[in-house]
């Protein structure tokens, strides 16, 4: 328990902007779940396929200006992982301490993990909170579908976030690892994450695209994903298949996230404390 | 003079050298993308009429050509001179503090605000000139996307090319050198100075409509008279002389010709006002930038090192 204390005490002020940061996203989605629901108040109960007079507009409105919100959430996550990542071994080889820290600590694994652990765990769980927030913002904003069985805003909400906060604390910790300063590790680790989360995307939707069903006269259902195959016809894949897709991203994320964890630590252990 | 200079960037060689690499990037990408509009615009003044392409037929109607591409690549331009701000700002003092340099540097210099100005200046250039060459390239972009257009007249793309990101590179560099002054510690300087910067291009973005009073608009305009101007969310006035915004009408009746909403009157800042735009943002955000100069000096006195 001490070592944990003294863990997330030296991560403070980390920690401190990442909850900043998350009371704000949390203010952000009560406002547009507030605002959601005064837009639907002249249909009490669900809406059906035909909307209410006059809600539509007002709803459609809204969902366009919450696209920043869920943007917002997104580098949330990413940043709040590569915030707690970066300094763990940059910070020590900068301040000069490392060489005493590993020195006296029984391994320098053991040493990362006493680091890493409690503070990861905490953004983990900050995380999971915030996707369960976005949830159900996204649930608000199209009542009549649920947001388990829509792609709106797909990647950018849900348990994937905590995939992301975790693929970008490993990112963090590897590019803290390597260059041994945390002004360029903070630099590269935010390019990579950038450069993850265009790949976890463009490989998601291409999974997806791989069984899009053909769309025909009909409008496609409601929360479905509008794609187009290689002769430019229309296609659509299913919001039941939404939880395949957050599935998808969410272990590609922990699986980058394990890798380059393992990546980090090979290098921590190899490297010269100055 | 120049020591000072060269050192000063040898010990910001990070942030410097992220910074031109990352601007030659992107500049050379959109001199490119520059280059292949105008020529599938030469294209173009040689097709057949009768058989255009889509992108030939968006420049004969609108009068633009490569609008994804366009879409897509500008708007980084737009972002780049608060990133560079943060990027370029932040660390100068923080960095000073963290690694426990800024005891002697600040005692060996003749007074703190000397030691900022010959620490900042040279990164504060270095940053202008990379948001100088942005809004040239931003520019050039816009005259081969929009061909047939005077982009000197035209407030399309307004934020993302032109002086106006000079001005923003200058306000975002110091908030970020003011937030680096405040906290300790590079790490979350950098952080907080990104997610400034983020509020600031937000606030920036709609206050365009601000900077001078829209006119009215009488009668159809053409695609082209469109896109050069700024629209400004319509009003209704009723026949009581009241005004009632758009998503309020809209609510009441999504129709359009409801007598008892009034008549629906559309604003716009025309293209021809660009210049105005321009130079009433920069007056206000040189002014920011003197307020928040003085706010780092007045921080940085009270610091302990």
């Amino acid at each position: 328990m001490s070592i944990a204390r003294i863990a997330l005490g030296l991560a403070r002020r980390e920690l401190a902007l990442a909850g900043i940061g998350a009371i704000l996203l949390a203010g952000v989605a009560g406002l547009i779940v507030l605002q959601a629901a005064k837009a639907i108040a002249p249909c009490p109960g669900a809406l059906a396929e035909g909307d209410c007079q006059g809600v539509g507009a007002p709803l459609l409105a809204l969902q366009a200006r919450s696209g920043t919100f869920f943007a917002a959430a997104t580098a949330y996550a990413l940043a709040a992982g590569i915030m707690i990542g970066v300094p763990v071994v940059a910070s020590a080889i900068e301040d000069g301490t490392a060489a005493w820290t590993f020195a006296v600590a029984p391994a320098r694994l053991r040493w990362l993990s006493d680091r890493l652990v409690p503070a990861a765990v905490v953004i983990a769980v900050a995380t999971a909170v915030l996707g369960l927030v976005t949830d159900g913002v996204a649930g608000s904003l199209d009542p009549g579908v649920g947001p388990y069985s829509t792609f709106d805003w797909l990647g950018q909400r849900g348990v994937v976030l905590v995939g992301y906060a975790l693929a970008g604390l490993s990112i963090g910790l590897l590019c803290g690892a390597l260059f041994g300063r945390v002004l360029p590790a903070l630099l590269l680790a935010a390019f990579l994450a950038g450069a993850l989360l265009f790949a976890l995307n463009a490989l998601t939707v291409g999974w997806l695209d791989s069984s899009a069903l053909p769309l025909g006269s009909d409008a496609p259902p409601r929360g479905s994903l509008l794609l187009s195959d290689r002769q430019g016809m229309p296609t659509y894949v299913p919001g039941s298949r939404y939880g395949e897709a957050v599935l998808i991203q969410t272990g590609l994320a922990l699986a980058v996230a394990v890798s380059l964890l393992s990546a980090g630590s090979a290098v921590l252990v190899r490297r010269r404390p100055d | 003079m120049g020591r000072g200079l060269l050192l000063t960037l040898w010990l910001h060689r990070v942030s410097a050298v992220t910074c031109v690499a990352a601007v030659a990037l992107l500049s050379i990408g959109l001199i490119g993308l520059a280059g292949s509009l105008r020529s599938a615009a030469a294209g173009c003044t040689a097709s057949d009429p009768a058989n255009l392409s889509d992108a030939c037929l968006s420049l004969s109607l609108v009068g633009t050509i490569g609008d994804d591409a366009v879409n897509r690549l500008l708007p980084i331009v737009g972002i780049a001179p608060f990133l560079l701000g943060a990027v370029l700002g932040a660390p100068i003092v923080a960095q000073e503090r963290e690694r426990r340099t800024a005891l002697l540097a600040w005692s060996w210099s003749p007074s703190r605000t000397r030691w900022l100005l010959a620490s900042a200046i040279p990164l504060f250039a270095l940053g202008l000139l990379l948001s100088v060459d942005l809004a040239i390239v931003g520019d050039v972009v816009e005259r081969a996307h929009a061909p047939a257009i005077d982009a000197s007249r035209s407030l399309a793309n307004y934020g993302d090319r032109g002086p106006v990101l000079v001005t923003r590179f200058a306000v975002a560099f110091m908030v970020s050198l003011f937030v680096g002054t405040l906290l300790r510690r590079t790490l979350p300087a950098l952080v907080v100075a990104v997610a400034t910067g983020t509020v600031i291009a937000a606030g920036l973005a709609p206050a365009t409509a601000f900077w001078v009073a829209p006119e009215i608009v009488a009668g159809p305009q053409s695609p082209i008279e469109i896109y050069q101007e700024r629209m400004v969310e319509p009003v209704y006035v009723r026949p009581d002389g009241t005004r009632l915004g758009l998503e309020d009408g809209r609510a009441i009746d999504p129709g359009f010709d409801n007598p008892a909403l009034g008549r629906l009157e559309t604003y716009a800042i025309p293209g021809s006002r660009y210049r105005d735009v321009v130079f009433r943002e920069a007056a206000v955000t040189a002014l920011l930038c003197a307020l928040v100069g003085a706010g780092v000096v007045l921080a940085l006195r009270r610091a302990s090192p």
